[in-house]
């Protein structure tokens, strides 16, 4: 074998090493780097895919409800409160049982914070509505049960009774009624940048 | 006399031994795989350059793919759910957390002795789940304090009962506390008394509400009224 013969087969072994290295390798490397990030979008295509088929799934659940079924849950707990449409409720309430409302007052709303351990569980305001009457026993019964049975809720959040003389009880009451407290504004939240 | 080239002190080479030949395979091998490498390698190149092409191509295409889902998701659709969804839950917990305070009565009035009677009447919802009641109770005698207490707590859906503040008053007929121009005169108890109620034992149930209808309630009531409308 001659020298020039070796030199030729060394320097086409080099070459190959050369492209194998300059170009072959490098190349290799991108086209992983490639391949991942075509998994990382096929895999959250596919993730958005899911969200976008589960939130037709669940509109059509939230569609599937009657519009009476919509306009209840809107009554029980609204966006917003009347006071004075509530208050005048409360006072029918009341007269259907035969009882006048002495005094009715509406307290400021009062918005749920997180330190507030029953409010935290739930994300509503509350409407303290304080009234006054003089009523018998059975007569406070049939309130109590009336305002049960309200199409909004009414809680009795405090009761203090007390007898007077000819046996008519005193009452002062505070009725709490909720409103829900609006999500804020989720649109720039929900929605990734690529 | 020894032949000159025997005295050299230079070692001569063995006629007999054969040159050793390098060996004419690894030529081959070297070439083969010289040949091979120069080949292979742009070819690689090639199929490398071929699949970097393609990886590009499917990686556009599976971001294309990804803006378009992203652009189909609807936010109006989703606050929309959310709202809804916000608000059943919030709903159904207001819901289980409504208590009925008529039953409340119901339960204190069917646990407490004709003897025992109410002043005052004290009902606080202390937090979602807890109703606490603080009460003045009068009796006139101790008997009928320790008999009211072994009531309440002999009741279930009470869920805590405590005494205190029992005191022995002397008063006139008028019901004041003795003075010393009074001539009748009793002695009454009175004793401060507090009530927890769990929530759940006193959960409003509107199916209850709906089927029993209003004579039942009015029963209920007058039940009641055998000792509370005439105890307060």
């Amino acid at each position: 074998m001659s020298k020039f013969s070796l030199l030729t087969h060394l320097f086409l072994i080099g070459i190959a090493i050369a492209i194998g290295i300059l170009y072959i390798k490098p190349t290799v490397e991108k086209i992983g780097v490639i391949e991942d990030q075509t998994a990382v979008y096929d895999e959250e295509s596919r993730k958005v895919s899911e969200v976008n088929q589960m939130l037709t799934q669940k509109l059509s659940v939230v569609d599937s409800v009657t519009p009476a079924d919509k306009e209840n849950l809107l009554r029980y707990l609204p966006d917003t409160i009347d006071d004075i449409t509530v208050m005048k409720d409360i006072v029918a309430i009341f007269n259907r049982n035969s009882v006048d409302v002495t005094d009715i007052i509406y307290a400021p709303s009062e918005e749920s914070s997180p330190s507030d351990e029953e409010a935290s569980k739930v994300d509503v305001a509350k409407h303290d509505f304080t009234l006054s009457t003089t009523l018998s026993y059975n007569e406070l019964i049939g309130v109590l049960r009336a305002l049960e049975v309200n199409s909004y809720l009414l809680q009795v959040t405090s009761l203090k009774l007390a007898v007077d003389d000819i046996g008519q009880l005193t009452v002062n009451m505070t009725l709490t009624a909720f409103t829900k407290v609006p999500r804020t504004d989720i649109s720039n939240d929900v929605v990734p940048q690529i | 006399m020894p032949p000159a080239s025997s005295s050299s002190f230079i070692p001569k080479r063995n006629p007999s031994a054969k040159l050793k030949r390098a060996p004419i395979r690894s030529i081959f091998v070297l070439s083969v795989i010289s040949y091979s490498l120069f080949i292979a390698a742009p070819l690689a190149s090639v199929g490398v350059f071929i699949f970097q092409l393609q990886s590009q191509k499917n990686s556009i295409e599976a971001l294309e793919a990804l803006n378009e889902a992203i652009d189909s998701f609807n936010i109006p659709d989703y606050s929309r759910l959310l709202e809804f969804n916000d608000r059943l839950n919030a709903t159904q917990i207001l819901v289980d957390s409504h208590v009925s305070v008529a039953s409340v009565f119901d339960i204190i009035s069917k646990a407490t002795a004709d003897t025992v009677k109410f002043e005052t009447f004290d009902l606080v919802r202390t937090g979602e789940d807890t109703i606490v009641i603080n009460a003045n109770l009068k009796t006139s005698a101790f008997d009928g304090a320790l008999f009211q207490r072994g009531q309440y707590d002999a009741q279930s859906l009470i869920d805590t009962t405590k005494f205190t503040e029992v005191t022995l008053t002397a008063v006139d007929s008028s019901g004041e506390i003795q003075s010393s121009n009074s001539v009748l005169t009793e002695k009454i108890i009175t004793l401060k008394a507090e009530f927890n109620f769990t929530a759940d034992d006193i959960k409003y149930t509107p199916l209850s509400a709906f089927v029993v209808p209003d004579a039942t309630i009015e029963t209920t009531t007058a039940n009641a009224s055998t000792s509370n409308e005439t105890d307060i």
